[in-house]
């Protein structure tokens, strides 16, 4: 880099001051993110755990919350959480992953424990069953949900259900109850009979524009079929999954769904904009806790109900997707972790400060201890879980890695079906031969 | 045009203009100023739902409020337990430096490749145009296990310290075109009356660069300011959150978001950058007019 006119040319003073300053604000800035970073945990018992769960910041009030309970308890344990909204959330947990940095305790989605739990990342947490995390309450079933391969990576601390949300005075106006809707059928029925397209009221929001399909899922179920294999791969009946976009094609094509573009500009909105909420759509198919926020946000009048079935459904199609917990392969306190994740599975006192916000209590001790507090939509809510999970219930295969992939997918041809891009056969059948490709046998 | 067809219509032309002109004006100004309302309309769609109570933000959807509360700012601006003001001073301070760093070493990178002779320097640009093709993504997880390893996360330094190593290779590219165009006339008259090659940049060089140095300063403090991913990668104490970072905060994909006081401090978050903009307006015209960068 020399100037061949003037080999050492000497440094101005006034150059090198600008340098030195600028080192200088770099290195101390009185501000605390330049402090010194990480947080190692202690030996002799005393521990510092991270914990990250997904959600916003009125989850973290009470998660925390919680948190603080747990220290008390523990003398020598201080724990750090973070949050961020699910997108983001797995975004950060799959670099940390990467770099073998996850957090020590993390709340785990049932799409993705598959892969973390294979991929090395997630402690094992079968040595810590019974002795430190007690499963007597979640049951087999329970543990069966986090199991991956020979290893138990993650433990469900909360499941959600599927449900019928339905506005009682826009179906009542047509002349139907909720409680009449049992089959697929009566649903249809009871759509066509609310819906009155010349008022802008829809008969039922659209369900295969969603971003999720445990409802596909259920159909698929009670079918007699699944999803997908315990190896991985599809199992699906590729004339079941056609069967269900054709019945949403037909309600489509009446008028009696909003149309594709209303509907995608709706789920964009969130829960504020949803047509139920709004008062234009007579019912919609949900997540079972999407009850208690459907009822905060609006004054009338709401009916909680099952899945409609098949007409000869299967009787033990019944599933509850899990939420999960997990602890890091990484950690270096894995007994605390372990503790932590008891806590928040069977402990009274949390489960008294975070309530039903991520879900029904994985526990059916926890679940009866906390209903005579609940009141209104959240008892309904409890309830309708309790009562199903009564119902015979075979195994529920683990999502296997590129489940995510085939949700996105089954997103995608459903606003291709809907917008008019592909017929249902075109669309189901490269639905079908594009998950060869990325579902595939361990 | 030849003259002898230009000529004819500029004697018709003071005839012609004041009828002709006022329609084409008044046209292109309505195309104009159609295509700006559209451009705008959801940031004023965002400020009318940031003065509405939560229920009527998607329920009433008219730009004048219905019913006009204040409260998403209050509520918001405590959402996290932590005043607001913490996270804008926390994202200023990370802008601020960022600006610094970027400005001093892209320029000095520049000038190495633009006036100075090295080895490799022709391969050592291509290498580092290349740096600009390759997608963040690529290079996310190794930097992570990197300044994991030596215990920076969880600190500012991730997201400043690159920033005094002249890796944003945009600024680099847009500094050099421009030093190309300052006469090489002037370096070779400093150097005849004592300057090295600092001087000549010190002296010479950088009071002429200013307006490529305010594009690349208000590039980088915008882009900073905005920042998500490496934040929500780096920072996990509460208490360093960026603005962005916190925004997120008002967000339950899952579940109900908090859409009005997102709103409202999302309108607090974009001020600074609106008024980056407004004062700086002339200076990022000028620099992007300049450097060659159309």
């Amino acid at each position: 880099m020399l100037n061949p006119l003037n080999p050492n040319p000497p440094l101005s003073r006034r150059s090198f001051l600008g340098t030195a300053a600028a080192g200088a604000l770099l290195t101390t800035a009185g501000c605390a993110g330049f402090g010194g970073g990480g947080s190692g945990s202690e030996s002799d018992g005393d521990a510092s755990l991270t914990v990250t769960w997904w959600g916003d910041a009125s989850r973290t009030e009470l998660y925390d919350a919680a948190l603080a309970l747990f220290e008390a308890d523990h003398e020598g344990v201080t724990t750090r959480s973070e949050f961020a909204d699910l997108g983001p959330y797995l975004e950060r947990m799959a670099t940390a992953a990467a770099a073998g940095n996850l957090a020590d305790v993390l709340w785990m989605r049932d799409t993705h424990v598959g892969r973390y739990g294979a991929g090395g990342s997630l402690l094992d947490l079968s040595e810590y069953l019974d002795d430190v995390i007690d499963v007597s309450a979640i049951g087999d079933a329970g543990i069966a949900s986090g199991t991956v391969g020979d290893g138990v990576f993650a433990l469900p601390t909360h499941y959600v259900g599927q449900a019928l949300i339905t506005a009682e005075d826009v179906l009542g106006a047509a002349g139907v109850s909720g409680g009449d809707i049992a089959t697929w059928d009566d649903l249809a029925a009871a759509a066509r009979e609310a819906a009155d397209p010349s008022a802008g009221v829809f008969g039922i929001n659209d369900p295969t524009l969603d971003d999720t399909h445990r409802h596909l899922e259920a159909w698929i179920r009670q079918a007699g079929g699944e999803l997908f294999t315990p190896e991985g791969t599809l199992a699906a009946d590729p004339a079941a999954i056609e069967e269900w976009f054709v019945f949403w094609k037909t309600l489509r094509d009446e008028g009696v769904l909003p149309p594709a573009d209303s509907q995608s500009e709706a789920n964009g909105a969130g829960w504020s904009g949803d047509f139920l909420v709004l008062g234009t759509s007579a019912m919609r198919l949900s997540s079972t806790n999407h009850f208690t926020i459907v009822s905060g946000l609006t004054e009338a009048p709401l009916g909680l109900f099952s899945t409609p079935a098949l007409a000869d459904a299967t009787d033990d199609w019944w599933f509850f997707p899990p939420i999960l917990i997990s602890a890091a392969a990484n950690t270096d306190s894995p007994e605390v972790a372990a503790a932590l994740i008891d806590f928040f599975i069977n402990d009274a006192a949390a489960a008294d400060v975070t309530r039903l916000n991520q879900g029904a209590p994985s526990s059916s001790e926890i679940r009866d201890g906390l209903t005579p507090d609940l009141e209104g939509a959240e008892t309904a809510f409890i309830e309708q879980i309790s009562r199903e999970m009564e119902q015979p219930a075979r195994p529920f295969p683990i999502r296997p890695e590129g489940s995510e992939q085939f949700n996105g997918a089954l997103t995608r041809i459903g606003e291709e079906i809907a917008y008019g891009g592909a017929t249902v056969s075109e669309a189901v059948a490269r639905l079908v031969s594009d998950a060869a490709g990325y579902l595939t046998a361990e | 045009m030849t003259s002898t067809a230009t000529q004819p219509a500029a004697v018709h032309a003071p005839a012609l203009r004041p009828q002709r002109r006022p329609w084409r004006r008044i046209v292109l100004h309505g195309i104009v100023l159609l295509g700006g309302i559209a451009m705008v309309y959801p940031l004023l769609w965002m400020v009318a739902s940031a003065f509405k109570p939560e229920s009527d933000i998607f329920s009433d959807p008219g730009l004048l409020p219905a019913t006009f509360t204040t409260e998403n700012f209050t509520q918001g601006w405590d959402a996290l337990g932590i005043p607001f003001s913490t996270f804008f001073l926390n994202s200023f301070v990370i802008a601020a430096i960022s600006v610094l760093g970027n400005l001093l070493s892209c320029s000095l990178a520049a000038y190495a490749f633009a006036r100075l002779d090295f080895r490799f320097k022709k391969t050592l640009f291509a290498a580092m145009l290349a740096t600009l093709m390759l997608p963040f993504h690529v290079t996310l997880v190794p930097q992570y296990i990197l300044f994991q390893s030596i215990d920076w996360t969880n600190t500012y330094f991730p997201l400043v310290v690159p920033k005094f190593l002249a890796v944003d290779a945009f600024f680099i590219f847009l500094m050099v075109q421009f030093m190309r165009g300052l006469p090489r006339t002037l370096d070779d008259a400093a150097t005849v009356d004592g300057c090295g090659p600092f001087g000549v940049f010190w002296r010479i060089i950088l009071p002429l660069m200013r307006p490529a140095l305010a594009v690349a300063a208000i590039f980088t403090f915008i882009w900073t300011w905005n920042d998500f991913l490496g934040p929500l990668l780096y920072i996990s104490d509460r208490e360093l959150y960026t603005a962005p970072i916190a925004l997120n905060a008002f967000l339950d994909s899952t579940g109900a978001s908090s859409w009005g006081p997102m709103f409202a401090m999302s309108i607090l978050s974009i001020l600074p950058l609106f008024l980056v903009f407004l004062f700086a307006q002339k200076h990022l015209i000028n620099g992007i007019a300049t450097t060659g960068l159309k």
